[in-house]
């Protein structure tokens, strides 16, 4: 007994682990710091050969011709096609089958389905490039007639189907969400359970479901693989969905392998990267602004 | 019936529509591949090495090069991961550094994964001259899954009930032997539920590795971390683009496609399925 | 004004509790409690819900130390040291004081390991002695003779009183000084409360227990003195028979006959 009393009360003891962990937690911000470091350092001299306003509002891409060009409409029109296009699909696709998922499916075929879209969710994107060289494209040549089935099309729907997964399990989440006595004071009022979904838990849950859909055309700009396989690649100022495109993603991935390191073609890459990156950071930031979910975790 | 109801009819069909339609389109997508890839598909498709300029053979040297980029990613996620993830759940006081940090997490999740093939090549590839490599690829796929692993292993810290953690406090642990011998145990099977979906997404990124790890010609299997690897993605893209007999090569990327879905799928299945049993299994 | 306060005649205190208030960001819950607990004895602490006890108790330990807007002031002095001086390592702090939760919370590990762990925390290596000190705490806490036979089954698989039972004997295996208890029986059944009272009372001969409740009889039928809160004020504090048979302060006879709470 007398032996225990004469334990102190210790010295504070410095928190070593504590800090240890702090400066592993710290990696994350060292990783996206020394991402932008890196494509400003790599993109930035680019500039003192291409003007910005040659680099923004060219409407050329041509980087091997002599003298080079570096006009960035061609990629950032292409970009934006395919995700418009892949919205296209992604989206009422998505919204509907949420709606389907969250409000009218039996329990049990919803605990089968969710799953079963996750899994899928993981299909690798060459795997859609893959398929829709061999399947998609010569397919949709054959129906509409066309030189080439490589098309901006043909992309878009591809992006949209591997989108679907996110912009479903997002907007189901963002219905799920919505309080049950919203419902119920709906259909108590004597609204159909479609007037309900409609006027009360659709608004109710508007912020998910447009944090689902920039979420989605985030995942479809930043893609790489399917793009460059399916579309095209044609560096040309789109006009319909039925051309080939190239994207900013494409074009990185496709002209990097061939340019020598240091060159002006592969800064001007970097500096594509620079405008892919701000975009997907703006997007981000669009995303927190519908409010901080972790909707990212997907 | 009245027109309200017809009108609600209409709708729960088209919304049932939906879900059949990406049904379909993904079970296409899927079926067609598993039944050309099929017939492809063999033991010594899988065990054996390209021949006559990748127009024959097998892909053994694709299934080992993503496995050792799986194995070296993970080297650099999980303990990133797990360590941040305990930072944050565990520790992290309310303060302005700390709030960075969970933005850059943010951030990076939403990077591109061809951004990331950019910074490895300048970084590792060139800065740290690892060339084009094993040590690359991982490193940069390893940054890539980083968000996924810190995600899920903050769920999983944050299921651990705080009852747990004030007992072991009130013993007289500090906070680190509590996170050491009670939390984490508690939360493992959660942990390797992310770790597991980090790994579906780490071997079907293509992109990342393009410029970094991957090559489609290799004559034999890698022999040190510094070599550059055939990879299951990079070889289906390199079957379609690259080489001399295309006819010969797309029954073989059809193969290497179907191996690839099949491992990924497979991954993603047993995390979800690791998952459920946990759920299941936890008794607090 | 009577303050509530004052040492108990012939009795050694142990821990010192001096003019202490707790805020949590702007409120404050704690006003200036003073309060001698006794050594070797039971202190309840009453009094209706949301009244300061759990936080006072919690403050005993530092528990409270992991909320980030909480503060204190005054003293508590532990064998007449103060518990909150600067130089204090809470982790050592709690190694002489131990706490039982309101509901139990076993770590989902085996009976023998959740006993072993607080030993094994404090570096304990030998195997025969942490068998040994695990079988006695388990003997101590009345628990031996259910679980002699499964002592590597999971503790989860015990029931409710069992397992705070199993907490109990994990606290006492480190040897603490001061027991803390925050309602131990309010999740369990009458026969299981009846049998952790009775584990209390035995208890008292090694540990200087204190005890809140918002059972009145659980106060009446094991604590040598009683501590009444209301609204984070100390009311009064006296030896239990005496507090529930001729209180000094209306307050507390209030509280008593139930009139409100």
């Amino acid at each position: 007994m007398s032996e225990r009393r004469k334990r102190g009360l210790g010295k504070k003891p410095q928190d070593t682990a504590g800090l240890v962990l702090f400066f592993v937690a710290l990696s994350s911000v060292a990783f996206i710091l020394g991402i932008i470091a890196v494509l400003f350092v790599e993109g930035l001299p680019a500039l003192s050969h291409v003007s910005l306003s040659e680099f923004f509002l060219g409407r050329r891409w041509y980087p091997v011709s002599s003298p080079p060009r570096f006009g960035l409409l061609p990629l950032l029109l292409g970009s934006l096609f395919v995700t418009l296009g892949g919205l296209a699909f992604a989206v009422p696709l998505g919204f509907l089958a949420a709606v389907f998922l969250a409000e009218i499916c039996p329990r049990g075929l919803r605990e089968l389905l969710k799953p079963v879209i996750e899994i899928l969710a993981g299909i690798p994107s060459v795997v859609y490039g893959f398929f829709g060289v061999v399947f998609l494209a010569p397919f949709l040549r054959e129906i509409f007639t066309l030189p080439t089935g490589l098309t901006a099309l043909t992309a878009s729907m591809l992006l949209g189907l591997m989108a679907v997964p996110v912009v479903v399990s997002v907007m189901e989440d963002a219905l799920t969400a919505v309080p049950r006595d919203y419902r119920e004071a709906a259909l108590a009022l004597g609204a159909t359970r479609w007037e309900t979904i409609k006027e009360v838990v659709v608004p109710a849950a508007s912020s998910g479901i447009g944090a689902a859909v920039i979420l989605g055309a985030g995942r479809i700009i930043g893609e790489t693989m399917t793009v460059l396989m399916v579309a095209g690649g044609a560096a040309l100022i789109p006009r319909s969905f039925f051309q080939p495109v190239r994207t900013m993603t494409a074009a990185i991935a496709a002209e990097m392998a061939e340019t020598p390191v240091g060159s002006l073609h592969y800064r001007v890459l970097f500096l594509v990267a620079v405008v892919l990156f701000a975009i997907t950071l703006l997007f981000d930031l669009v995303v927190n602004f519908f409010g901080r979910r972790e909707f990212w975790r997907r | 019936m009245e027109a309200r109801q017809v009108k609600e009819k209409f709708w729960f069909f088209l919304c049932g529509l939906a879900m059949v339609v990406i049904g379909l389109a993904l079970g296409v997508v899927v079926g067609f591949i598993a039944l050309r890839g099929g017939r492809v598909l063999s033991l010594e498709f899988l065990f054996s090495f390209p021949r006559h300029g990748m127009s024959e053979g097998g892909i053994l040297p694709a299934i080992v090069g993503t496995l050792y980029l799986v194995l070296g990613s993970t080297l650099v996620s999980l303990p990133l991961g797990v360590l941040s993830a305990v930072y944050l759940v565990e520790y992290a006081p309310p303060h302005p550094v700390v709030q960075a940090i969970r933005s850059a997490i943010h951030c990076l999740a939403g990077v591109p994964s061809v951004v990331f093939g950019l910074f490895g090549l300048s970084v590792f590839v060139k800065l740290f001259g690892f060339g084009v490599s094993i040590v690359s690829g991982s490193l940069t796929l390893g940054i890539m899954s980083l968000p996924v692993v810190i995600a899920s292993c903050e769920e999983a810290l944050r299921s651990v009930p705080r009852s747990f953690r004030e007992a072991s406090l009130a013993l007289g642990a500090d906070r680190w032997t509590t996170v050491r011998r009670v939390v984490l145990p508690a939360a493992f099977p959660g942990i390797l539920t992310g770790l597991i979906l980090a790994i579906g997404r780490v071997a079907g990124e293509t992109a990342p590795i393009m410029f970094t790890a991957a090559t489609f010609y290799a004559r034999g299997l890698p022999r040190s971390p510094f070599d550059r690897v055939l990879a299951l993605p990079y070889h289906i893209y390199g079957l379609m683009t690259e080489g001399t007999r295309p006819e010969k090569q797309i029954p073989l990327a059809y193969g290497t496609a179907l191996v690839l879905l099949i491992l990924v799928l497979l991954v993603n299945f047993s995390a979800i399925l690791l998952r459920r049993r946990f759920r299941v299994a936890r008794k607090w | 004004m009577w303050r509530g306060s004052g040492k108990m005649l012939g009795e050694k205190t142990k821990l010192s509790i001096r003019n202490f208030s707790v805020f949590f960001g702007e409120k404050q819950i704690l006003y200036d409690v003073t309060l001698d607990v006794p050594e070797n004895r039971v202190t309840a602490i009453i009094g209706p819900s949301g009244c300061g006890k759990s936080t006072l108790l919690r403050s005993i330990n530092r528990m409270n130390d992991f909320y980030e807007n909480l503060k204190v002031q005054g003293e508590i002095l532990l064998d007449g040291e103060n518990i909150y001086g600067d130089s204090v390592d809470p982790v050592a702090l709690r190694r002489r004081i131990g706490m039982v939760f309101q509901r139990p919370n076993p770590f989902p590990k085996s009976i023998f390991e959740n006993v072993a762990y607080g030993l094994r925390v404090q570096g304990w290596r030998n195997r025969k002695a942490i068998q040994e000190r695990v079988e006695e705490s388990l003997k101590a806490a009345a628990l031996w003779d259910e679980v002699k036979d499964r002592l590597h089954a999971s503790a989860l698989e015990l029931s409710g009183g069992q397992q705070q039972r199993l907490c109990i004997a994990r606290a006492i295996a480190v040897e603490p000084e001061v027991l803390l208890m925050d309602e131990p029986a309010s999740a369990l059944d009458p026969i299981a409360t009846a049998r952790i009272e009775e584990l209390i009372k035995k208890l008292r001969e090694r540990y200087t227990i204190v005890l809140v409740t918002h059972n009145m009889q659980e106060a009446a039928r094991v604590s040598d003195y009683t501590a009444f809160l209301l609204m984070g004020r100390l009311i009064e504090f006296g030896p239990t028979a005496q507090i529930f048979t001729n209180p000094r302060r209306k307050e507390t006879e209030d509280y008593l006959t139930g009139r409100f709470g």
